[in-house]
């Protein structure tokens, strides 16, 4: 099997040769640019200059040296874009080590922290010292004089959609992914993630504030349906220009909305039936029609009392599989979801065992997770999101020598 | 005198405008503050708890709780201080340093506050030495630190460990919390007690100061 049909298989819930894997292909499967050169080096690989792909999390594009050597199945619409030096600046990451920033996220100092200013001059970004991730900082519509006319312009004035992964700004429309995509897909045997988004409470959250648009679903339910209301019908109208452009090409289109935290749902069911599932729903179905394409939607948390929903709203692979949080032990996930959604994520916890654990302790626990999530396929291995910058470069090594070990039987 | 069953339920649900005008309407007819507080505010916070507790509550409805709670605290506040009422504890609590993520700490503010803790709010990014400043200027009796990160969790040692270097350490209760903080954390850092949600940790800090 190639990636790409090993990766099908497996969506398609059939058994595929080996449980394929992912690293980098979206924006919670990547490795901290601190630990990535760590590996490198522990790997017996030369030094690389890094090159930062998410500026908000500070993940390094993993050159294919390694992904070869972690035998990684999966890439993204974005490796096509930005290989041009002008695309890239140089920074320091908050380790002293350099690396280069797509130029339109270059953090500035301001005192003991650094930040993002957006094209309009505010400060859309902090991260404090001591800190390896920025936070967003400014809300448009966090004093409440919402003009829901203007949710697009305010795309590149906050945090998530303003510092945006490549291409990001080096493209003017979706129609110019055509040409690059086209030919990733000619030149690559992997699976093709396009990370659209299409977040629904999160944005509602980076508009308003986390908290004060989850004080709004509870309090002011109709304020909250008008925004979702202008928000579906912006995500839809560039929904069908991007799946337009590379649907052909891709193999799934990654929408993203987290709605669990640790112990729980953010929210009630109720609520997302409310207010949530008929337009996810919606987006998924059109991009389907659209194209010949997996949905997957990252969501982080404890989201089990949010899974039937999910899978009735259409939804074909969840990620990233948070199993150290209540409710989300891949036995159950597997026992009670496993048919109707593929898992993409679960293989290694990442709050504890990844960062603090032995490599021995990552070996059997790596082995244990796709022993129960791989039969049957419906699995696509990745650490439940992405490996930090604290984590040992031998911890990130035992993880993926333990996916190899249970993919071919040999111990590396 | 109004009917204070409606104060108790506004607060239940959430209604910050209801609950507002009866705590101003039962301090009209004579209601001391004190009384207010006991019979309605804190029992309604309890029974919000509970309904978290019992995932009838999400977080949406503790924040909508919490926020009508605050507005006649608002009220309240100045005038249970005039009568040099006792709060039930004195709390100092922030997001520790190089974490700016504060839903879960500003929750477990409001719900300590709704219980009848005097609550001092740092805020976020908040330095070792800040927190030791506040202990002694308020006289504090529990300090409770929040963390997201896994990268950030260290600085609640730290954090310990200033505490113990100023000499304060053994004047309060320490709580931590956050989404990858653990109870096992909690013992190899050495703080006194972990929670896993805003409601627990109002028991929690209810069994410290009684302990």
């Amino acid at each position: 099997m190639t990636s790409q049909e090993r990766v099908l298989a497996s969506l398609n819930h059939k058994q595929p040769d080996q449980v394929p894997i992912d690293l980098s292909a979206h924006r919670s499967s990547g490795m901290a640019a601190i630990a990535y050169p760590k590996v490198r080096k522990a790997l017996g690989l030369e030094p690389r200059t890094i090159y930062v792909y998410d500026p908000v999390q500070q993940l390094a594009i993993i050159d294919e040296d390694v992904l070869e050597r972690f035998g990684i199945d999966v890439t993204e619409i974005g490796r096509a874009f930005c290989h041009d030096e002008k695309w890239w600046t140089d920074w320091t990451l908050p380790d002293g080590t350099p690396c280069k920033m797509p130029i339109w996220a270059k953090p500035e100092r301001r005192g003991t922290e650094w930040v993002v200013m957006a094209p309009a001059g505010h400060v859309m970004a902090r991260m404090p010292e001591l800190s390896v991730t920025f936070d967003q900082s400014w809300w448009p519509f966090l004093e409440g004089d919402e003009d829901l006319t203007k949710i697009e312009s305010f795309f590149k004035q906050h945090m998530w959609s303003g510092m945006p992964s490549p291409p990001g700004p080096s493209i003017s429309g979706p129609e110019e992914l055509t040409g690059p995509v086209s030919a990733l897909r000619k030149k690559t045997s992997r699976a093709i993630i396009a990370g659209f988004g299409g977040n629904l409470l999160e944005m509602g959250q980076f508009h308003y504030r986390m908290d004060n648009f989850l004080a709004m679903l509870a309090g002011e339910p109709q304020r909250a349906h008008k925004f979702l209301d202008a928000l579906l019908e912006l995500h839809l109208k560039r929904l069908e220009r991007f799946v337009k452009a590379v649907g052909p090409y891709v193999d799934m289109i990654g929408f993203g909305d987290d709605l669990g935290a640790q112990n729980s749902p953010q929210i009630s069911p109720k609520m997302y039936r409310e207010f949530f599932k008929p337009r996810h729903a919606a987006m998924w179905a059109r991009a389907k029609q659209l194209a010949d394409v997996k949905v997957m939607m990252h969501c982080c948390g404890a989201v089990r009392p949010l899974l039937p929903e999910l899978i009735d709203a259409g939804l074909d692979a969840i990620n990233p599989v948070q199993i150290s949080c209540r409710g989300m032990e891949a036995e159950g996930l597997k026992r009670d979801f496993g048919k109707d959604l593929c898992f993409w994520g679960g293989g290694c916890d990442t709050q504890n065992m990844l960062p603090n654990g032995t490599p021995a302790q990552i070996r059997e626990h790596v082995l244990h997770q796709c022993g129960v999530l791989a039969p049957g396929g419906g699995f696509v291995f990745q650490q439940v999101h992405n490996i930090m910058a604290n984590v040992p470069a031998e911890n990130i090594i035992a993880m993926y020598d333990a996916v190899r070990e249970f993919n071919t039987g040999k111990a590396n | 005198m109004a009917d204070l069953q409606k104060l108790y339920d506004a607060v239940v649900d959430g209604d910050a405008k209801t609950t507002l005008e009866m705590t101003k309407a039962a301090l009209a007819a004579g209601m001391t503050p004190e009384e207010l507080v006991a019979k309605y505010m804190i029992p309604a916070m309890d029974e919000v708890g509970k309904r978290f507790e019992a995932e009838e509550y999400f977080v949406p409805e503790l924040l909508l709780a919490g926020r009508a709670m605050k507005g006649a605290l608002e009220v309240l506040r100045p005038l249970l201080a005039a009568s040099g009422a006792q709060p039930a504890g004195k709390v100092i609590i922030g997001t520790v340093k190089g974490d700016l993520h504060d839903i879960g700490k500003n929750l477990v503010a409001a719900m300590l506050e709704g219980a009848g803790f005097e609550v001092t709010d740092l805020g976020t990014d908040v330095s070792p030495e800040k927190f030791v400043e506040a202990v002694s200027a308020k006289g504090a009796n529990i300090v409770c630190l929040s963390a997201l990160l896994t990268v950030t969790m260290p600085a609640m040692k730290t954090t310990l460990e200033a505490l113990r270097a100023a000499g304060v350490r053994d004047r309060v209760k320490v709580m931590i919390g956050g989404a990858p903080v653990t109870d096992q954390y909690c013992r190899e850092i050495g703080a006194d007690s972990y929670s896993e949600n805003a409601s627990a940790a109002v028991a929690a800090a209810r069994s410290l100061v009684a302990a």
